[in-house]
């Protein structure tokens, strides 16, 4: 009985940790009232973003983790999940949506060396950037004609003197080319917390 | 010939009530009144508390932050019953606290759950502080003026209606924070400091609805619901805006 006694010792004293992460990993959507549909720009990291597409939405949700950041051989990769929606009203049927943007030469090793993207704008017609966008079941890699994505500030949060995650708040924007059709992506924003839970380094 | 009549009518409204209506009875009662209210406030919008909502399968969201202020006072007021007692002016000096407390939904009882607090923001580090509420308490003094209207026949208890405003001068205001982890304590002093200060004086409106228990020899008892109470001023908390209240008043008049 005693192994047991002790992890569940430690599993109580895990608790506070745990739920000091859920609290900030939850997403809080304030509705912007200048862009309808779109999450309002912030730098509380509230886990939200959101962009307009040809009179849609793809913004964060609920249910899916808004952002992971996966860094592999050298890369980083950027991970939005979330759905596409309308501006004008609330979907119960919104599809599944996600955009991966890939930056080589790029490898935090932890999390808080993401601050050194603060007031960073990346050009995303770089050659060695990558773009994915995935709707559906249908995975698109397009022409990037133009495009940004401006990281207007970069925090470390720290929770009751405790370093617990780092914020990402910024915008962007950007034109592609799928199938032939030129489809731009604006109004971009993006307040996002990373956390032990979302940052993975393989 | 117009300045005479303009001078006579000046002289006129100078006079005092009880000449301009000598006929009618008058009555001077003195007493003492205490009573409670608690107000609702509009959700609390301070820039340096992290929004918390709860989302609702609709779209919508909510606040899981409440405010709620709750106020009490004491008091000595005098009234002149005009009319046969018809109608009573009056007006008084009274002492009020009032408590707001900002906190999430179950904030009443013991609650583990917090809210983040903005401390600090210097260079690319910024500091939040869990916090469980946040208390003001404010101490007033008032100068309420009202009136009663007793529209039905003296006999026995007596139903009235009053009217009244008034003014309280903020004589002290204290804002006390309680932390989720209490080694955040040595803090206090800081945050403590980050609510905007009440306004120095504060105007409200109200209406009421009594009896009065008349009592031979005695004093009258009165009982009283005080429906709405509006705010005419803003900033009368420096945590939340209070939107309207409702509250009781007891009080007991002797003649003199």
């Amino acid at each position: 009985m005693k192994p047991y006694s002790i992890l569940l010792t430690l599993f109580l004293f895990m608790i506070p940790a745990c739920e000091s992460d859920l609290e900030l990993s939850e997403s809080i959507f304030i509705s912007d009232p200048d862009y309808p549909g779109l999450p309002k720009y912030t730098e509380w990291g509230y886990n939200t973003f959101g962009v307009y597409f040809d009179r849609k939405t793809f913004i964060s949700n609920d249910a899916e983790v808004p952002v992971k950041i996966l860094v592999e051989n050298g890369s980083t990769l950027f991970i939005f999940r979330g759905e596409e929606s309308s501006p004008d009203y609330y979907s119960y049927n919104s599809g599944k949506m996600s955009m991966s943007i890939s930056i080589p030469d790029f490898a935090p090793a932890q999390v808080t060396d993401l601050l050194v993207l603060n007031d960073t704008t990346l050009d995303l017609t770089n050659p060695g950037y990558e773009l994915t966008l995935t709707m559906g079941e249908t995975v698109y890699t397009p022409d990037v004609l133009n495009g940004k994505i401006h990281f207007n500030r970069v925090q470390n949060l720290v929770v009751d003197d405790k370093q617990t995650e780092v914020i990402l708040s910024g915008t962007f924007e950007f034109q592609v080319r799928i199938n032939g059709e030129p489809i731009a992506f604006s109004d971009g924003r993006f307040d996002l917390g990373i956390a032990y839970s979302n940052f993975f380094v393989f | 010939m117009n300045r005479i009549l303009t001078f006579a009518f000046s002289l006129f409204l100078l006079q005092p009530p009880s000449l301009l209506l000598s006929q009618d009875k008058q009555k001077w009662m003195t007493g003492i009144e205490a009573g409670f209210d608690f107000s609702a406030c509009q959700e609390p919008g301070e820039d340096y508390i992290r929004e918390d909502r709860t989302l609702y399968g609709s779209g919508n969201a909510m606040s899981s932050l409440q405010a709620l202020m709750n106020r009490t006072h004491f008091g000595v007021r005098r009234e002149l019953f005009l009319k046969d007692g018809r109608y009573g002016l009056s007006a008084g000096l009274r002492i009020a606290k009032s408590e707001t407390t900002l906190g999430k939904n179950d904030y009443w009882g013991e609650s583990s759950q917090y809210f983040f607090l903005l401390y600090k923001q210097d260079g690319l580090t910024t500091s939040y502080l869990r916090v469980k509420s946040m208390e003001e308490k404010c101490l007033y003094l008032g100068i309420p003026l009202e009136i009663r209207v007793f529209p039905y026949p003296a006999e026995g208890k007596q139903i009235y209606f009053k009217a009244g405003t008034e003014v309280n001068f903020l004589l002290n205001s204290d804002v006390h924070v309680s932390f989720y982890d209490p080694g955040m304590n040595r803090y206090a002093a800081d945050t403590e400091d980050m609510p905007e200060k009440p306004a120095a004086v504060e105007s409200r409106l109200y209406g009421a609805i009594g009896i009065n228990f008349p009592r031979e020899e005695k004093a009258d008892i009165i009982l009283e619901l005080a429906l709405p109470v509006l705010y005419l001023t803003t900033k009368s908390s420096g945590l939340a805006d209070p939107v309207f209240a409702t509250g009781l008043n007891v009080s007991m008049m002797f003649p003199f």
